[in-house]
């Protein structure tokens, strides 16, 4: 699997938010996306995801272009700025939900992955009264329970407790191994530096630098 | 199969149904014991009367005569317990309220949440859309179906479609060409009521993105149908003639007075439930446009 980004650029109304961005993305490797809040890292990331349509350029998933076939890329989940989820429905039924839409996973599938963040103990209860990083767990539970091909994790530690930064680090260079896609995107420069392959430096939604680990 | 996640979901739709058959079903069980002795008294006053007419000649008792084996219809009894004075009234001619606050609620919680980010990735737009709007859509229903259950009940308590007591003046009904049309008509008041209501629940889902406050949502949606219902009722009237005041008011879905076409008020609340569909999807067409706005709107 491979996505690339051909000369992105996004405006809304009349600012620019995204200039001219190129990228590619490769399996096996984690990506991080550093830069300023307001930087054009999220606008990217929806980008990729198909929740907003580029104003030029395009990004092809293995070359094909779903932006314009009004088509969601198959297999990619992801996290975006604050984990949005159902809040009077538990954190169990949420995901469950979710699961159903595709049908890929049973119930013990989404415990599984419930248990590896965490986050079982909490599952009967209702998502409104979750913690803040209790609700980024179920996030990032909602991207990773289905075992897509590309992973999106936007700002994903926020809030978390340090024990449960590292389970997900774990997690995440486990699925590296495995030949996923992962995009990361922090302010936080040293996660990204622990965790990713290749760095892209956004600055006034424009990529001014690109790093690749030896 | 409905499970307890379904129920849990629907909590809001499901509690304010069974109220509001349970409370038709009180509602026609005591339509059914005044009949029952309406018409015992009935009988009674004929005998009475036969006995006292052999000796005196009161008008009193001459037309208590006439009304021998007179009873009430299906319709006049449906429209006695639909038009009640009382409660009955107010609950459907302001069902439009609770209709847009039942419909609009899972809608609102869905939006303001923004779990559409998560469907989005698992379905594409349109059929997230469908879910959403059916689940909101199937609303319509409720009323046409609690208006049917009432018709029902009207029936087994009449048995009969014979409207002669409304025509001696006996009892104040439905106008009469609509009395000798009885099952043309109970289908096209059904269908005009869900037509209708998918218009409440259009401009509920008109308005629902736009806001972060559900009760603002019911409000402002409430206050959007009844400006609609004054320039149909008063500007345009007053515009092309009171006449066609009959034709288009949308206010008063259930008495009929006055109304006078049958067919013509079907076809046009159904153009009217159409245009308000198609302006609900113009709405919501632009999926970047409608994320931007819950974006802006999310809790």
């Amino acid at each position: 699997m491979k996505i690339t980004v051909k000369n992105l650029s996004k405006k809304f109304k009349r600012e620019n938010v995204l200039e001219n961005v190129n990228a590619t993305f490769e399996s096996g490797k984690i990506y991080g996306l550093v830069g300023r809040n307001g930087s054009g890292k999220s606008v990217f990331l929806k980008i990729l995801c198909g929740f907003y349509k580029p104003t030029d350029g395009e990004v092809l998933f293995d070359d094909v272009n779903y932006a314009e076939k009004n088509e969601f890329p198959p297999n990619l989940r992801a996290l975006i700025e604050n984990p949005s989820f159902l809040p009077d429905l538990t954190g169990f039924e949420n995901l469950e939900l979710l699961a159903k839409i595709q049908n890929k996973i049973d119930e013990k599938q989404i415990l599984k992955t419930m248990n590896d963040l965490n986050l079982l103990v909490e599952k009967d209860k209702q998502y409104f009264k979750y913690s803040l990083g209790m609700k980024q767990k179920l996030g990032i539970a909602q991207v990773l329970m289905e075992n897509p091909d590309i992973i999106i994790l936007d700002e994903p530690f926020n809030g978390v407790e340090e024990k449960s930064v590292g389970v997900i680090k774990k997690i995440l260079l486990e699925l590296k191994k495995e030949n996923k896609i992962i995009i990361l995107s922090s302010h936080i420069k040293e996660d990204i530096n622990e965790l990713a392959d290749v760095v892209y430096f956004f600055d006034n939604g424009e990529v001014k630098r690109k790093n690749e680990k030896e | 199969m409905i499970n307890i996640k379904t129920i849990k979901q629907n909590l809001l739709s499901i509690v304010v149904i069974i109220a509001l058959f349970i409370f038709t079903t009180f509602l026609c069980y005591s339509y059914k014991i005044n009949t029952y002795h309406e018409n015992f008294e009935n009988r009674l006053g004929v005998m009475y009367c036969s006995v006292i007419l052999k000796y005196e000649d009161l008008d009193l008792c001459k037309s208590q005569i006439e009304r021998e084996n007179v009873t009430k219809d299906t319709l006049t009894l449906f429209q006695n317990i639909i038009q009640d004075e009382s409660l009955p009234y107010y609950l459907f001619n302001l069902s439009f309220i609770i209709i847009i606050a039942i419909s609009i609620f899972n809608v609102h919680k869905e939006f303001r949440s923004l779990n559409i980010k998560n469907n989005l990735t698992r379905m594409d737009y349109k059929k997230y859309l469908k879910k959403v709007f059916l689940n909101s859509y199937s609303h319509s229903l409720i009323i046409p179906l609690l208006v049917l259950y009432v018709f029902i009940w009207a029936y087994s308590i009449s048995g009969s479609f014979d409207y002669i007591g409304v025509t001696k003046g006996f009892y104040y009904s439905f106008p009469i060409e609509f009395l000798k049309i009885p099952f043309q008509f109970i289908i096209c008041y059904i269908l005009n009521l869900f037509f209708i209501n998918i218009v409440y629940i259009s401009i509920g889902l008109l308005v629902v993105k736009n806001n972060k406050n559900y009760i603002v949502s019911v409000i402002e949606s409430c206050i959007i149908f009844l400006a609609l219902v004054m320039f149909m009722s008063y500007v345009l009237p007053f515009m092309f003639g009171n006449k066609i005041y009959f034709y288009i008011d949308i206010f008063d879905m259930f008495s009929y007075f006055g109304r006078p076409s049958l067919s013509f008020f079907t076809i046009y609340c159904f153009i009217l439930s159409i245009i308000s569909i198609l302006l609900v999807y113009f709405s919501y067409r632009n999926q970047e446009k409608t994320i931007l706005i819950l974006e802006k709107n999310k809790y």
